[in-house]
């Protein structure tokens, strides 16, 4: 089972019933979404027109936030949910550094990180996430196992992310990044530890060795 | 513009940490020389590395939403997370620069268990002391260079990043390292430290050049590629800018290249004004990458 959400930008009318779901039904405090709505106006005045994407983690393949939690606070689960295990979040907040998208969100009032948990304990129940629910137009549509249902045109499908985009406009037109990001934790990383470690070796080994010949020499 | 989701505390932790790897590793040069003056600064670097170390964790911590619960990143492991690599690295370091730094004072209190491990760790342990702790200690240097560089922020995302954390951990440790043996040897005049001192001077010279290369790469590389561009603008150009080319490369390592440069004979005092020059742009430098990083100057 692959669980799916489908946005599709054609069909938003910038309600923000997505995000008002979601925050009742995650019970998330003031001052902090996990789902929210982003707009950009089109076009000169009078012919101008608002366009807007309903925007929560994407729930990637391969997640960077997943990589990057020192605590274990964060793992993949095997219907592709990235859930978000509160109990053990310590609030170091490297996972909001490390998402491509900026989607995690820090709960000042709970001390810890917040993000949209697929809205597991409706799911489970047979149930669409709230956001999904709530939508007047159907721009959100919940797909239990839709992995077969994507063409390569939406946004996110060939990155195989479980929050995907059908967009009637570039996606960096909403402030998407293009390409789709990949896990740079795991793909930099040990490129990072030789730049730092080989270079620093060669000095050590500098230092300490002068130091050797110089006490030969006395 | 990004949510600053670490600020002072973070980069305090980071100057805290280099200066803890790079006082260890020249507690080591110190100690595997003879003379009252290396073994003052074996002593002193070697009080400063855990000290430091201490600071860095104890900012890390504080700097966590639930603060209480640091330990649950001690009772796991996450092997492709270069904060949790770190986190063990600084608590085995802690360890390690707490034992080395043990072996270096020279008058111990007469507390028996204290002296029993001291003589087993030198009996049998100083040459892996010293060999996992220099280990640790660039290791320790590097990890907040490798942990910033792999994140989505664009300016931190630099190959560089770590190497450049590593020199200015060094180069800071180093002086304190120095600094700190003048403060503990309790001596009337700070001369008796010369020979060291001119031993750093001559180091300093290759150490710094690379240092202002690294970091001129740093700030220069991200003008070059698509996604870091503004980033990069953002840093060297503006008051951060200014904070960047005076206080960084100003203050924190032309005015120290330009010291040790001078044929004048050389004494400790001017070692002194260094450590202050160093100690400043490290800082500095910290702050900068991480503030301007995160879209908040």
């Amino acid at each position: 089972m692959e669980r799916l959400i489908v946005f599709d930008s054609k069909k938003c009318i910038s309600c923000h019933s997505c995000e008002i779901a979601c925050q009742l039904e995650n019970e998330v405090p003031a001052g902090v979404q996990l789902r929210w709505v982003k707009t950009h106006i089109e076009g000169e005045f009078p012919r101008s027109y608002v366009r807007a994407i309903s925007v929560a983690c994407f729930h990637c393949e391969d997640p960077s936030c997943v990589s990057a939690c020192p605590t274990g606070a964060l793992r993949k689960r095997s219907d592709g949910v990235v859930e978000h295990i509160q109990k053990r979040c310590i609030g170091c907040r490297y996972c909001i550094q490390s998402c491509p998208f900026h989607v995690p969100k820090f709960s000042p009032e709970e001390h810890i990180m917040r993000k949209c948990s697929f809205c597991i304990q409706r799911v489970e129940e047979g149930k669409s996430p709230a956001c999904v629910a709530k939508c007047p137009t159907g721009a959100l549509t919940y797909y239990p196992d839709g992995k077969h249902l994507l063409s390569s045109d939406f946004y996110g499908a060939k990155e195989h992310l479980h929050m995907v985009y059908r967009l009637d406009e570039k996606a960096s037109k909403f402030g998407l990044p293009e390409p789709v990001p990949l896990n740079t934790v795991e793909s930099y990383q040990i490129w990072r530890w030789v730049a730092g470690l080989l270079p620093g070796a060669a000095i050590l080994f500098w230092l300490l060795k002068a130091e050797e010949k110089r006490q030969d020499d006395v | 513009m990004y949510e600053v989701a670490w600020g002072f505390l973070i980069a305090l932790a980071l100057y805290f940490g280099g200066i803890s790897g790079g006082s260890f590793c020249f507690a080591v040069i110190a100690s595997r020389r003879t003379g009252e003056a290396w073994r003052a600064c074996a002593y002193g670097a070697a009080v400063l590395s855990p000290i430091a170390l201490f600071l860095a964790v104890f900012m890390l911590v504080l700097d966590l939403g639930r603060k209480l619960y640091f330990w649950i990143t001690i009772t796991t492991i996450n092997p492709v997370s270069p904060m949790s690599i770190g986190v063990w690295m600084l608590v085995l370091f802690g360890l390690v620069s707490l034992f080395f730094a043990l072996c270096q004072i020279p008058r111990l209190p007469r507390i028996g268990w204290i002296r029993k491990l001291r003589s087993l760790l030198e009996s049998h342990f100083t040459k892996y002391l010293e060999v996992i702790g220099l280990f640790l200690a660039v290791g320790v240097c590097i990890y907040t260079g490798v942990l910033l560089s792999v994140t989505s922020v664009p300016l931190w995302r630099n190959l560089f990043l770590p190497f450049l954390f590593l020199l200015s951990g060094l180069t800071t440790g180093f002086a304190d390292g120095i600094l700190s043996a003048q403060i503990l040897s309790k001596r009337q005049t700070s001369e008796f430290l010369i020979e060291p001192v001119e031993f750093m001077r001559q180091k300093y010279r290759l150490i710094l050049i690379l240092y202002l290369l690294t970091l001129l790469l740093f700030c220069f590389w991200p003008l070059f590629t698509k996604d870091s561009a503004r980033a990069g603008y953002a840093l060297i150009g503006g008051w951060s800018g200014l904070i960047w080319w005076i206080g960084v490369v100003g203050i924190g390592i032309v005015v120290p290249i330009v010291y040790v440069f001078r044929k004048k004979v050389f004494s400790s005092q001017i070692f002194s004004r260094i450590s202050v020059c160093v100690t400043i742009g490290g800082l500095l430098m910290r702050i900068l990458i991480l503030f301007v990083g995160q879209g908040a100057l």
